[in-house]
């Protein structure tokens, strides 16, 4: 690996490639026309990496024939805690559809089956996770990124494959470079663009769950650097998912009549949310079991002994690697009940991220952002299931056109001198763990990342104490840790550069943590443990200024729905 | 136990399961692939079920247990 053995030019630069990014970049070069140059790079094989092909199987989408727009944005509200940003709400509900119906028509001109339909030909439209009057459509995740793979190649879109941008160059207040890597041929890749969509995802620690370990929050780290303002940080997320396994699909489970029960043999999810139950949203969930094994009530186990022989099948056929991986345990879930707990997800879905505007604007020009890089803004905490992939699908899309009509008029930024010697220093940094002869290989540092981030006390029923022994943890071992990594070999330097992102993201998330004194959504405070809608109806914004991290409050908009309550019981309580 | 073997009497070398592992678990000499980084295995079974001559089994369980909440 040398200095920088390719450079790449664009018009428009799409960092990341599963649902959103790819729509960004078909919606780009759409945009541009003929004469403008899109590239799409991904950390993996675009199709084949990050949440997108494990999607399990639901995109919400609002259809206007049907559905009652108010009771979606009241229903999207309530449940997202009033985080959300509403003029989001009502784009997403506009345009998921639209989206939806695109991509579903382009998968039938390749002869590949991207929606599932009833018998009358529309969508099959079903109510999982969080749904009361919102419904879901189910959708075949690999199809749906082997159209998008095709509808980029025949636009005439370049694709770069396992491209990891560790990166962004910034100078004189605009991002004018992009740095990346490939293990896979060992080479270092400089690319320049005019305008430039931030679409990759957040960050999991490399926790349970299938499809997330290669996410670690990459490109999280570099808008950070580049002093890209984020948020919503103290939102990180966890699913459920079993104890033993990494599997997917929670709300195809609990949308076929799937219990979680206590050691009591107890329904308990009704006492914490009387009008959801098993169905309510993943902070109820992973709150309740957490509280139930606090309080000596655990474990929890998921039974599925209630779904019918078709919803059976749907979930085998929705869900392939999940039920190789059943299988090949000798688990039948339908039969026996599985041991369930909190699955830590961090920044994905929920969890914070790229703060951005309903033009999917950053706060730095010609930088935009969409998809799970952002913190879903229109799910506020988190509100109900397939909201992720309908957001993906709309920011993807709105992403995409307005960066190809920037790109129109934007000049391409200088690349002199000065531009190019941050490149070389910020390749001598991250090349360093290949240059030592010894050192810490980079998987002897997950247990410690993961022991400060995972636990109760700092990922769920959260203490001041408890976050603060983390945030310590986290920044000694950043300035322990990262010095001796040693890298083997190209996969093990990305590994390494691995560590460091997460070791970064995990802090922004405990300094967020700290910052917001109540509970909301997956944020439960024991010190503060009741929703404060007089204080805390703010986004915890943070942002690098100087060497600094900065946290702050932020007041937003409300125009569409406000609490009636000044106080409220959150997510993670006992109410009956 | 995570991506377990390639039976190499099955594998045409297509090279597959290299270009989609997402997390990079394979390398190749010459022309034949094999597990290099099996630790790193995610246990998603996307090679095996895209393998084309079933040449790839995956053991559902996980390669490194990762820290539980409780």
């Amino acid at each position: 690996m040398k200095e920088v053995n390719e450079f790449v030019e664009s018009d428009v630069l799409v960092i990341g490639g599963g649902l959103a990014g790819s729509l960004a970049g078909i919606a780009a070069k759409e945009a541009l026309g003929d004469g403008g140059k899109v590239v799409v790079v991904d950390k993996g094989k675009l199709g084949r990496s990050g949440q997108s092909p494990f999607a399990a199987g639901i995109y919400t989408a609002f259809e206007p024939a049907e559905d009652d727009l108010d009771e979606w944005m009241q229903e999207i509200v309530e449940w997202g805690e009033y985080l959300n940003d509403q003029e989001w709400c009502k784009l997403m509900f506009e345009k998921m559809l639209p989206v939806a119906q695109r991509i579903d028509n382009w998968g039938q001109q390749y002869g590949l089956k991207v929606f599932e339909r009833d018998e009358t030909g529309k969508f099959l439209r079903r109510r999982s996770r969080g749904h009361l009057k919102s419904k879901h459509n189910v959708v075949n995740s690999l199809p749906m990124m082997d159209t998008l793979r095709r509808k980029l190649k025949q636009g005439g879109v370049t694709i770069l494959d396992r491209v990891m941008v560790t990166d962004l160059i910034t100078s004189d207040g605009r991002v004018v470079g992009a740095v990346g890597l490939n293990p896979q041929t060992n080479t270092t890749t400089l690319l320049t663009f005019k305008t430039l969509v931030l679409a990759a995802s957040g960050c999991t620690f490399k926790s349970v769950f299938i499809g997330h370990k290669e996410l670690t929050g990459d490109l999280q780290v570099a808008a950070f650097e580049a002093g890209i303002a984020m948020r919503s940080f103290e939102q990180y997320a966890s699913n459920t998912g079993s104890r033993d396994y990494d599997i997917h699909g929670l709300n195809l489970y609990v949308g076929v009549g799937g219990k979680f029960l206590n050691a009591l043999g107890e329904e308990f999810m009704w006492k914490y949310h009387p009008v959801l139950g098993n169905r309510a949203r993943l902070q109820d969930l992973v709150l309740a079991f957490c509280r139930e094994v606090q309080e000596g009530r655990g474990p929890v186990n998921l039974d599925m002994s209630a779904a019918s022989p078709e919803d059976r099948q749907l979930c085998r056929k929705i869900l392939p690697e999940s039920f190789m991986t059943w299988d090949r345990a000798g688990i039948d879930p339908f039969r026996q009940p599985v041991q369930w707990i909190p699955a830590f997800l961090g920044t994905i879905i929920s969890g914070g991220g790229i703060h951005i505007n309903t033009r999917c604007e950053t706060n730095l020009p010609h930088v935009f952002a969409a998809g799970d890089i952002t913190p879903i803004p229109p799910h506020g905490t988190y509100s109900f299931g397939g909201i992720n992939l309908g957001f993906c699908g709309v920011s993807g899309w709105e992403a995409g056109l307005n960066a190809g009509e920037d790109a129109r008029s934007a000049t391409k930024p200088p690349l002199g001198k000065k531009e190019l010697a941050l490149v070389t220093e910020v390749l001598k940094e991250r090349l360093a763990p290949l240059m030592r002869a010894k050192g810490m290989l980079p998987e002897e540092a997950y247990p410690d990342i993961q022991k400060a981030l995972i636990p109760s006390g700092v990922g769920y029923l959260k203490s001041r104490s408890a976050l603060e022994e983390s945030l310590e943890t986290l920044q000694q071992a950043q300035e322990d840790i990262l010095p001796q990594l040693y890298a083997p070999d190209a996969h093990e330097l990305a590994k390494a550069i691995e560590v460091r992102n997460m070791m970064k993201v995990g802090q922004l998330m405990v300094l967020s943590a700290l910052s917001r004194e109540e509970s909301r959504g997956f944020h439960f405070r024991e010190d503060f443990p009741m929703t404060d809608n007089e204080n805390w109806l703010k986004w915890v914004m943070v942002k690098k200024e100087g060497e600094e991290i900065k946290v702050w409050p932020q007041e937003y908009p409300l125009p569409y729905v406000r609490p009636k309550e000044k106080l409220e019981t959150p997510p993670g309580v006992r109410r009956v | 136990m995570v991506v377990k073997h390639i039976d190499y009497d099955k594998c045409n070398d297509c090279g597959i399961c290299y270009d989609i592992c997402p997390l990079d678990v394979y390398r190749k000499v010459g022309r034949t692939h094999y597990i290099a980084y099996q630790k790193d295995c995610m246990t998603c079974f996307l090679c095996e079920l895209e393998c084309p001559t079933n040449a790839i089994y995956v053991g559902p369980e996980r390669g490194r247990q990762p820290v539980l909440p409780y």
